[in-house]
């Protein structure tokens, strides 16, 4: 029986052969064709790619390729290729997100905003782009629109966890702590021990008032990311806060110098050892810290206040007198800030709150906040006097890159 | 740095649920009552013949002038020993009178108390006559009432030279400089006057009342009494966005301090050392902020001595998503928030706190505390659906210096739901348990009769000659439990009410003799010994007890 097979098991072999001759051939002529470009390109070296493009500057592929290649590094030469890609495919979602992310991190946010719609409005389901778009909302103070993205990205990913996180964070922010809470259950439903959601809850309860809860998550968090600065800052700031007793001074204590090994330089680090102590009544170590706060972070309104406190328990009058004037002054702008910013929030593209804004934010001393100002403001209207004001103070290379706009 | 949620964020608060609900429904089916605690109230407004009812008829959004306002005040206008009730909102007043059994009779008509857009009322005898005035503050009307006896009253405002007031919330009648007569101050909130400052504001997709960033704010005013039924305005120029005024002896200063719970703007804690200037020590006190110097929706005030230290501690109640602040009284004029280690801060954050009052509810010596809130959006559901535009009440027992909440076994407490404003504490039934009567902004008034547990008590009232007969500002002491208990006598503190001017001392399990210090406001100091426990008694700066009623 076996002998009357071979003939059989031959031709089926030689079949075979031929089929997988065929088949690569087929997989070869696919791969050099223009349906096998993107597995092509992937393959190829940056430099390789670049070349091809030389010759070749409008194959989509290859700029798309390249651009989303580089974005994923986090290379700013990415926004050439992407530019190209998107210029000859706008509804490409993946390179109109990447685009839209670039120009994000470089701070246009109008032309990252034109992109990221762009990309939402031919691929509404595009995860990603909703997420990108959320994040924009976001930095503008626009959470109303922010949460609509992360809601739409939720809803179809239900399983994506980050959505839940900045869904929540953006209901933390407009003050809706029900949905706040349920966000961050869905969020941690998804990822129980993701210590960066267990932080957000940690915030989320301490807000409503749940302490105890929240300090428990805080502290999870803190024991599952020891080596993460911003969560073991936010352990030690939610204990600082809403400290119950002694332990919890105790607790803050270990976190604080958690944040001390970590990062040695980190500037609020004598806040937090300030306020500890304060909170102990230890006035005079704690006007030690503080003065170094006021030199290490002078940014910082809560610094001057828990000085000027300390100063006034020390029985220092004229310093704690010098010290209440600072907070003072600096609090009423703050106010006034948060007053233009909350006009904004319903008027965002009104030039004259922002040229308010900017002024308020050169008092405050925080230049790094008005040039955030200045540069929203010129991406609405450059030459509007009030802005051109703050413009003509800039070097002229900083003012160009301000006022350059979306084509 | 400290997370902080950005306050009054009008413009930033979302859309949430867009249907049209019932302004005064609760965000959420009340929660289960849990088994009877020791501090429970039984409403009986209805039973006791008070049937005073604030609404704005269903209109929505309302502004913040229509979502501002509802007063209460517990007041003896017929001096028969009897605590009658006074009752005034907008466009509405009620005054009651005891009729000695717990129940009341509406004698608004026949008092001469007109109905005008009001916002809360203030009592005190002003005129030394014996008889308690009334002060009804309101927008862009106020009326100083004069007692005229058997019910009637006559508004003297213009003869009495009270004036210059735009929009007046709460008020206190106190003797500041220390003359024998009660002065007044008069607090304001901001100043509203549409079209030329805004009606509604956009709250993400909704409109809905501004916040009170938006408009400028309104200083209160002080009026000196300058005997003869007249009062002189002094300069005065307070942080203004005023709610809750409270005028109590809160530093070691023998003048009283004048405290104002301000709305986003920083408290003021006014002080007199010298006799002629007044200083705001708010800042520097540690009171004008929260712990970490951020900036508070202050609503009500009240002092009272908490932690039995001997010195009188302050509460400010605050906005939705800010801790009520327990300041703790340091002496030496400095105070430390305390709101998060007494436990009392905390379960006060998601509401909209408005009257309190520090009160020993259960006789065990100890102060406990009563909040009712109110949101100051009617709509805030549309925009939030966590949020209801009626609130829950809240108690918290005072458990040696820490609070627990108990507003679920506390009885009718527990299912109460109000647009809570103005809050009165007296024992109107003098059953030696002080009661509460809470304004509700849109419903029926709300009198809780107090059904708790109690221990032995004993209630102080003053009786002086001269103008201040009731003896506000006086401070009493009692030694109870090896302690020495103080409590202050006053009509003012909280927010847009007025209270019996009585001492409450809640004994706990001591009785036999009580040996009583007065340290009456003109710096005279007095003793007098009480038998026994369960008992009201008047004291007279001659050490006297003019008459002695046992209860209980």
């Amino acid at each position: 029986m076996r002998s009357g097979t071979r003939p059989v098991g031959r031709r089926v072999a030689v079949a075979g052969g031929a089929l997988a001759a065929l088949a690569a051939g087929a997989a070869l002529a696919w791969y050099y064709s223009p349906a096998g470009a993107p597995a092509r390109y992937q393959r190829m070296s940056l430099v390789d790619l670049r070349r091809h493009l030389e010759g070749h500057p409008r194959d989509r592929v290859a700029w798309r390729t390249l651009g989303l290649r580089l974005a994923r590094d986090g290379d700013a030469l990415a926004e050439r290729p992407l530019r190209e890609a998107f210029a000859l495919d706008p509804s490409d979602p993946e390179v109109a997100t990447g685009l839209g992310e670039l120009l994000l991190a470089t701070g246009r946010l109008p032309e990252a905003f034109q992109v990221l719609r762009a990309a939402v409005e031919h691929n509404p389901d595009f995860v990603l782009a909703r997420m990108a778009l959320g994040r924009l909302y976001r930095r503008k103070g626009s959470y109303l629109h922010a949460v609509e993205q992360y809601e739409h990205a939720a809803k179809v990913d239900p399983r994506n966890g980050d959505a839940w996180h900045e869904l929540a964070m953006c209901y933390l922010q407009m003050q809706q702590s029900q949905k706040a809470q349920e966000a961050m259950r869905r969020a941690l439903e998804i990822e129980p021990r993701h210590p960066h959601y267990l932080s957000l809850k940690a915030s989320v309860d301490a807000a409503t008032g749940q302490v105890d809860s929240g300090i428990e998550a805080a502290r999870k968090a803190a024991s599952i990311a020891p080596t993460d600065l911003k969560i073991q800052v936010n352990l030690a700031n939610i204990l600082l806060a809403h400290q119950r007793g002694p332990e919890d001074l105790r607790a803050a204590e270990e976190a604080i110098g958690q944040v001390e090994a970590l990062a040695p330089d980190y500037p609020l680090k004598s806040y937090l050892r300030g306020e500890l102590e304060r909170l102990r009544g230890n006035w005079q170590v704690a006007a030690r810290y503080l003065e170094q706060a006021v030199r290490d972070a002078p940014e910082q309104n809560e610094v001057y206040f828990s000085l000027f406190q300390t100063y006034r328990r020390l029985n220092r009058r004229a310093e704690a007198s010098r010290m209440e004037a600072i907070f003072r002054r600096r609090q009423e702008l703050q106010r006034q800030i948060d007053n233009v910013r909350i006009a904004l929030g319903a008027d965002s593209d009104n030039v004259a709150l922002y040229a308010r804004l900017i002024e308020l934010q050169l008092r405050a001393g925080d230049e790094r906040a008005a040039l955030g100002s200045l540069q929203a403001a010129a991406q609405i209207d450059p030459a509007a006097p009030q802005i051109q004001k703050y413009l003509r103070r800039l070097p002229k290379e900083q003012a160009a890159a301000l006022t350059r706009r979306a084509p | 740095m400290i997370p902080r949620l950005l306050l009054a964020a009008t413009a930033l608060l979302a859309a949430g649920c867009q249907t049209r609900q019932n302004p005064s429904q609760p965000a959420a089916a009340a929660p289960s009552p849990a088994p009877d605690g020791p501090i429970r109230f039984a409403s009986v407004a209805a039973q006791a013949g008070i049937d005073f009812r604030l609404s704005n008829g269903g209109r929505t959004p309302l502004t913040i002038l229509e979502t501002s306002g509802g007063g209460a005040a517990f007041l003896d206008f017929d001096s028969d020993g009897w605590l009658d009730v006074l009752l005034a909102g907008p466009h509405r007043v009620g005054l009651y009178r005891s009729l000695r059994n717990g129940r009341f009779a509406d004698v608004t008509r026949a008092s001469g108390l007109a109905s005008r857009h009001w916002m809360g009322c203030a009592a005190g005898d002003y005129d030394g006559d014996g008889r308690t005035d009334v002060f009804l503050s309101g927008y862009r009307c106020h009326a100083l009432y004069r007692n005229l006896g058997g019910g009637r009253f006559a508004d003297v405002t213009r003869a009495a030279g009270i004036e210059g007031l735009e929009w007046s919330m709460s008020a206190a009648f106190a003797d500041v400089d220390l003359d024998g007569r009660l002065d007044l101050f008069v607090s304001q909130y901001l100043h509203f006057d549409p079209p030329r400052t805004p009606r509604l504001c956009q709250v993400g997709r909704v409109v809905s009342a501004c916040g009170p960033e938006v408009y400028d704010p309104l200083s209160g005013r002080l009026f000196m009494n300058t005997g003869h039924g007249r009062f002189k305005a002094v300069p005065w120029k307070d942080t203004g966005k005023t709610w809750g005024v409270l005028v109590s002896r809160l530093t070691d200063a023998r003048r009283p301090a004048i405290y104002l719970a301000n709305d986003m703007m920083p408290g003021d804690l006014w002080v007199n050392r010298t006799g002629r200037r007044w200083e705001n020590i708010g800042p520097s006190s540690g009171t004008a902020y929260d712990a970490q110097g951020h900036l508070q929706g202050g609503m009500a005030v009240d002092s009272g001595d908490y932690d039995r230290d001997g010195r009188l501690d302050l509460v400010v109640t605050t906005y939705f998503a800010q801790a009520s602040s327990l300041y703790r009284n340091d002496a030496d004029g400095l105070f430390t928030v305390t709101s998060g280690p007494t436990g009392f801060g905390p379960p006060t954050m998601p509401y909209v706190k408005f009257g309190t009052g520090f009160v020993d509810f259960d006789n065990d010596g100890w102060l406990d505390m009563l909040c009712a809130s109110g949101h100051v959006r009617d709509n805030v559901r549309d925009f939030d659906a966590s949020q209801s535009y009626a609130q829950p009440l809240q108690v918290f027992r005072n458990q040696s210096g820490r609070f627990a909440e108990v507003s679920l076994a506390a009885g009718a407490i527990a299912s109460q739901r109000a647009v809570g404003r103005g809050v009165a504490f007296g024992d109107y039934n003098r059953d030696g348990r002080v009661d509460a009567l809470v304004c509700d902004l849109e419903g029926p008034a709300i009198l809780l009769e107090n059904r708790s547990d109690s221990g032995h008590w004993l209630g102080v009232r003053l009786a002086d000659s001269g103008a201040n007969r009731h003896g506000l500002g006086a401070l009493v002491r009692a030694p109870v439990g090896g302690v020495e208990l103080v409590r202050e006598v006053r009509t003012n503190g909280g927010v847009l009410a007025a209270h019996e001017p009585a001492a409450w001392f809640g004994l706990g399990a001591q009785s036999g003799q009580i040996r009583l210090k007065v340290e009456w406001p003109d710096g005279r100091t007095t003793s007098a010994t009480v038998p026994g426990p369960d008992r009201i008694v008047t004291l007279t700066p001659s050490g006297h007890t003019k008459k002695s009623e046992v209860r209980g």
